[in-house]
């Protein structure tokens, strides 16, 4: 009986309704697969990602994203693709002279604490 | 925003034309167009004073952008020094006046600053290193190139003159080697602009590179002008490149401005941790 109820519940139809209006636990739990918005909040941008949309704001998304590939392959020896949290402040650093030019210094520094803040848990 | 500070400069320019070409005698026309250099001088200046005092004291753009301020200052001191008379705008003939050539010299070498300081943000900002040495060079020699294309047979006259002991060309000689240094730092100040393309501070360069280039061709008007033994469509058009110089300076102080307050202005978001992708 559970069986059948798990199949019928991973029904396309059937699953979207599950997902939008019963936010029971035990329901959610007999899916084989997320619901589609518990999957938009595990899949979290990368580090490089999270750079390269703020900076986009003051460098363009073009500059932004060579901007952190530039910086990460020169002050720290790695690709966008491998940055992690821990690196987050020596980029930060690497980043600062750039900003430091473009947009003074206290203008910067408040653009390099909005992309910490977004690194806090 | 970016489309009120274009707005500055198309405005200006059509102003500029339409009261010019409805004046009623040649020596009204001479009369508007001084009118608008002292008043676009005055603007310019204080946009870019606008712009240089945001930034604090040590950041590395508030020097250009107050030397930028100084230059227009000076050129505007020179304009007022003896109003319309002195720059041939009107018909008294001109004198020979050392307060003038020595406010030209100086509004020139500051110009020049002004525009290093700024060319040199390219590399300072670290720009230069996610850009090709091929595409960089290009630019720069491109730059170089129609920079003494266009000012080089001036440069020549003026120099032949003031070595042939007319003193006066002294401030027509460094007046032009301002202009060939200026254009030919256009090419770093035209690269910032379009790595910054789709930013907040793209706007800032994009403007300065219009003021560079209306110089320029304000340069090429006064050329021909001298040509055609100072015809009125040269001279209108020098004058009307003068006023988009000075217009596009003026947007590009008030969008360095804007940028700035935009950045300090800046909130942090939510945290990663509880952010969806999109």
């Amino acid at each position: 009986m559970a069986g059948v109820a798990r199949g019928l519940l991973n029904l396309p139809v059937a699953k979207r309704a599950a997902c939008e209006f019963l936010g029971s636990t035990s329901v959610k739990s007999m899916l084989e697969t997320p619901c589609a918005s518990e999957e938009r909040v595990r899949t979290k941008p990368s580090a490089a990602d999270v750079f390269a949309e703020e900076l986009a704001r003051w460098l363009g998304p073009h500059t932004a994203r060579r901007a952190v590939r530039t910086f990460a392959l020169r002050a720290l020896g790695t690709t966008p693709e491998q940055l992690l949290q821990r690196d987050v402040s020596r980029l930060s650093a690497a980043l600062r002279p750039m900003l430091k030019t473009l947009l003074g210094n206290s203008q910067s520094e408040q653009v390099l604490r909005a992309v910490a803040a977004r690194f806090e848990p | 925003m970016r489309y009120r500070l274009l707005a500055i400069v198309v405005l200006s320019v059509a102003l500029h034309v339409a009261f010019a070409v409805l004046a009623p005698s040649p020596g009204a026309a001479a009369e508007i167009h001084f009118a608008f250099r002292v008043a676009m001088r005055a603007l310019a200046t204080w946009g870019c004073l606008l712009a240089g005092l945001r930034f604090a004291r040590g950041d590395y753009l508030r020097r250009g952008w107050m030397l930028f301020a100084l230059s227009f200052g000076l050129l505007l001191a020179k304009d007022l020094w003896r109003g319309p008379s002195l720059h041939g705008l009107a018909s008294t003939s001109v004198d020979h006046d050392a307060v003038r050539d020595a406010l030209v010299i100086a509004a020139n070498a500051v110009g020049v600053a002004a525009i290093w300081v700024l060319a040199r943000a390219w590399f300072r900002a670290g720009l230069a290193l996610m850009t090709s040495v091929k595409r960089q060079v290009t630019s720069f020699v491109m730059a170089a190139a129609v920079s003494l294309a266009v000012t080089g047979p001036t440069l020549f006259t003026d120099v032949h003159l003031f070595l042939g002991g007319n003193v006066d060309a002294l401030a027509l000689v460094t007046s032009d080697v301002a202009d060939v240094t200026s254009f030919a730092l256009l090419g770093p100040l035209l690269l910032t602009a379009i790595a910054l393309r789709g930013g907040v501070l793209a706007w800032t360069w994009y403007l300065l590179a219009l003021g560079g280039l209306s110089f320029l061709f304000m340069d090429v008007a006064q050329s021909l002008g001298a040509f055609g033994h100072g015809s009125p469509r040269a001279r209108l058009a020098e004058e009307v490149f003068r006023t988009a110089a000075a217009a596009a300076y003026l947007g590009a102080g008030l969008a360095q401005r804007w940028a700035l307050e935009s950045a300090r202005g800046t909130r942090p978001r939510r945290a990663l941790a509880s952010e969806p992708a999109n």
